[in-house]
């Protein structure tokens, strides 16, 4: 059976949290608390501590089993089946999605050419070879590429120094903290999609005895840093934008790169952004990839290669279903709000008291 | 089997991986530099001129480069680019522009609709600098400085070193695009001006090319709508107002004596204050610069105490200066009530209470509004001699 390792849980985690929603993050946080958005965003992917401490708990109950397995145990066959199958598609789709998303940051920016489809088959291979890889390939792949990944955010941020407006933070707290909590709520489905993630990975969660003492600090830890790490991205882009200007923007951080000027080159910094970025997206295009795997895998019971190739062509074709900018926006917004957060703000907490209920019942 | 398929696989993908598909030598390309944008000859019409820099391989191996010049008529950019990609034997690239130069008329009319091209093609990068020019942008852009470049060159050299003067705010759109969003927008974009021959106090031969460029003073907008120009020191006062001065020479005269000191401002920070003094509202800027001392013309000869307290004198006169400068900006943006010193944004991030209350009619409450300006100037260094070149003895 495969591990993480106590390390690889934690860089697997910030990578699914931040990966690709440090992308749109900064917009949802400002369109509701302006200038203050930056406070939102600890607190917004704080969420993910609770749901997960709940699926800790659940995995001491059913040790070994994914949140699928603990489902059909606590609710009976056919139901936890019928949420199986659920989980699988949204994975699917929104996975699908994920590899969209990259697809069309690369046409929308440096390479508008080249058709989209060449991305996302690309794309949709490599996720596919990590997901044949499995869980363990997966995590190294995120313990070489992350780091790479926050390294070229952290030069983007140093190189758009000279750019910063002075003062665009302030006035603090002008509109009081009712904004700054409601910028915190549009973030819950990016804790989710991570929570998610989660439920199907319970049995890979490291199993040593410093590592079962540590597992509630480490996702702590990890939510917290993910949640750190967007708020300097959402402070860098309001201190280069300032609100107004950002408010127009749907991937400020690709536009703050552009700005960072090769010295008389054609090419700015966003051509190399977007190559480390594509690790993230692909990080997070394979866990949901390996997530749906999971799910085929309990639910049907399906272990074949060919499923797995069937599992990729789903990706492949989500992403080409998806033809503007737009659409694909509102897609993941939608999703995002309608069904990821709905459905692991339902299921998690509910299977657990469910479970609890069961077993007081029992005694 | 398996191993001859994945081997013929292997060979015929190595005719994929030569990464040369599409590609355009830098030969092949004309980098357009500069944009002008003038008034077309109808009202919904533009007269866009475009400076294209042509590399070429120059004497003795070094690169060289030809610069091209077109204005085109069309309803948008994008419009007239397409005509003049079929007017050049390369291909036009356009994102490597550095300036985009805004005729009189276009920028009294509004920006906003011209500027939307730069910021949203995917080329475009936003750190182009934008500006105005009293009369056409064609001009501008056909004209022919004596050091033989073309006038984009020029401008971008102009701006490359423009901290070390700091008399124009050197805006560049991504600035621009963000000014624009605040309550009251109002900002400066720097002028660009063509100097003949014994023009403005500049005297040089005249020949064949006779002509320069010279960026000074700003063109102030409401919103996108250039609306007044300022002077070369209400433009400096705005600048030290707007804490945008990295370096700057600075010369005053002491009346009484008749000495004149020149000096270089090294660094600048102006901090800001809101305070309510008799019931009101009031915004104080305090400015401390550090100066080096270049210059001190005038027939005296001094001890060190003398010296000494000629200095402390010094600093005085010369932070008179940078206040005097102040004063005027503010006074031009209270003349013309357009805070283009972005007096309301400090009110805002000091007191967002109090600015909520005049925000809305904040361009009539301008005009009375009490700002006080307080410069302190600390000479660090004077030069290795003390007195100028005069006899002692005398």
């Amino acid at each position: 059976m495969e591990r993480l390792s106590l390390h690889q849980f934690k860089v697997l985690g910030v990578a699914v949290l931040i990966g690709t929603t440090v992308l749109p993050l900064p917009s949802l946080v400002i369109t509701a608390a302006g200038r203050d958005g930056w406070m939102s965003v600890i607190p917004g992917y704080a969420a993910a501590i609770p749901y997960g401490l709940l699926l800790l708990s659940l995995l001491k109950k059913f040790p070994g089993k994914n949140l699928l397995e603990i489902s059909e145990e606590v609710l009976g066959k056919w139901v936890g089946k019928g949420i199986g199958l659920f989980y699988i598609a949204v994975m699917t789709y929104f996975g699908g999605l994920v590899i969209s998303q990259a697809g069309r940051i690369y046409t929308n920016t440096i390479m508008p050419l080249t058709p989209e489809w060449v991305f996302h088959l690309g794309l949709t291979i490599l996720v596919l070879l990590i997901g044949l890889g499995g869980i363990e390939v997966l995590a190294r792949f995120s313990e070489v590429v992350f780091p790479m990944f926050l390294l070229s955010m952290a030069a983007l941020m140093l190189f758009n120094i000279s750019y910063l407006e002075d003062g665009e933070l302030e006035p603090i707290l002008a509109q009081g903290i009712i904004p700054v909590v409601k910028g915190s709520l549009k973030l819950l489905p990016f804790a989710m999609e991570y929570i998610l993630f989660l439920a199907a990975l319970l049995p890979f969660l490291p199993s040593d005895q410093f590592a079962q003492k540590n597992m509630k600090k480490s996702i702590l830890q990890l939510s917290l840093f993910a949640g750190a790490l967007g708020m300097l991205g959402v402070i860098i882009n309001i201190l280069s934008f300032g609100p107004g200007d950002f408010y127009r923007q749907d991937y400020g951080v690709i536009t703050l790169a552009n700005m960072v000027e090769l010295r008389r080159t054609m090419s700015g910094g966003e051509s190399i952004l977007e190559m480390f970025g594509t690790g993230a997206i692909i990080i997070k295009g394979a866990a949901y990839y390996l997530a749906a795997h999971w799910g085929i895998k309990t639910v049907f019971g399906l272990k074949s290669k060919f499923w797995c190739l069937a599992l990729a062509g789903a990706f492949f074709s989500v992403a080409l279903m998806i033809n503007r900018d737009v659409d694909m926006l509102i897609e993941i917004e939608l999703v995002d709000k309608f069904v990821i957060l709905p459905f692991a703000g339902l299921w998690i907490p509910g299977i657990w008291i469910i479970a609890r209920w069961r077993k007081r019942g029992q005694t | 089997m398996r191993k001859c398929v994945i081997n013929i696989g292997l060979i015929i993908s190595m005719l994929f991986l030569s990464g040369c598909w599409g590609h355009r030598e830098v030969e092949e390309m004309a980098w357009v530099m500069a944009v002008g944008i003038d008034q077309g000859s109808t009202p919904d019409s533009y007269l866009i001129t475009y400076q294209v820099v042509l590399p070429k391989s120059g004497e003795g191996g070094g690169a060289s480069s030809d610069s091209w010049t077109v204005s085109v008529e069309g309803k948008s950019v994008r419009d007239t680019a397409e005509r003049v990609y079929n007017m050049l034997y390369k291909q036009p690239f356009l994102g490597t522009m550095e300036e985009i130069i805004i005729g009189d008329k276009v920028a009294k009319q509004g920006i906003n609709d011209v500027v939307d091209f730069f910021q949203r093609y995917y080329r475009m990068r936003r750190t182009m600098h934008i500006m105005v020019t009293k009369g056409e942008a064609k001009d501008v852009l056909n004209t022919e400085p004596r050091f033989n470049q073309s006038a984009s060159l020029t401008l971008m050299h102009i701006f490359d070193h423009n901290e070390k003067t700091s008399v124009y705010p050197p805006t560049r759109l991504e600035r621009y695009l963000t000014l624009i969003h605040r309550d009251n927008s109002a900002q400066l974009l720097p002028v660009v001006n063509i100097i003949e021959p014994d023009d403005q106090q500049i005297q040089y031969e005249e020949k064949e090319k006779s002509k320069e460029l010279e960026v000074r003073g700003a063109g102030v907008l409401r919103r996108d709508r250039l609306v007044d120009y300022l002077s070369d020191e209400e433009t400096k006062g705005a600048m030290w107002l707007d804490d945008e001065v990295n370096e700057r020479i600075i010369t005053a005269v002491d009346e009484e004596s008749g000495i004149t000191l020149g000096g270089t401002v090294v660094s600048t920070k102006t901090d800001f204050s809101v305070s309510k003094e008799e019931g009101e509202e009031c915004l104080h800027f305090n400015i401390k610069a550090h100066v080096v001392l270049n210059a001190v013309e005038g027939e005296w000869a001094m001890d060190q105490r003398e010296w000494q307290e000629f200095l402390n004198e010094g600093e005085k006169k010369l932070a008179n200066v940078i206040e005097g400068e102040c004063q005027k900006a503010i006074q031009k943006a209270k003349d013309i009530k357009v805070d283009f010193i972005r007096a309301g944004r400090f009110v805002e991030r000091k007191n967002p209470k109090y600015w909520s209350t005049v925000k809305d009619d904040w361009e009539n409450i301008l005009p009375d509004f009490p700002i006080t300006v307080k410069a302190d100037v600390t000479i660090t260094h004077n030069g290795t001699a003390r007195n100028g070149p005069v006899n002692w003895s005398e």
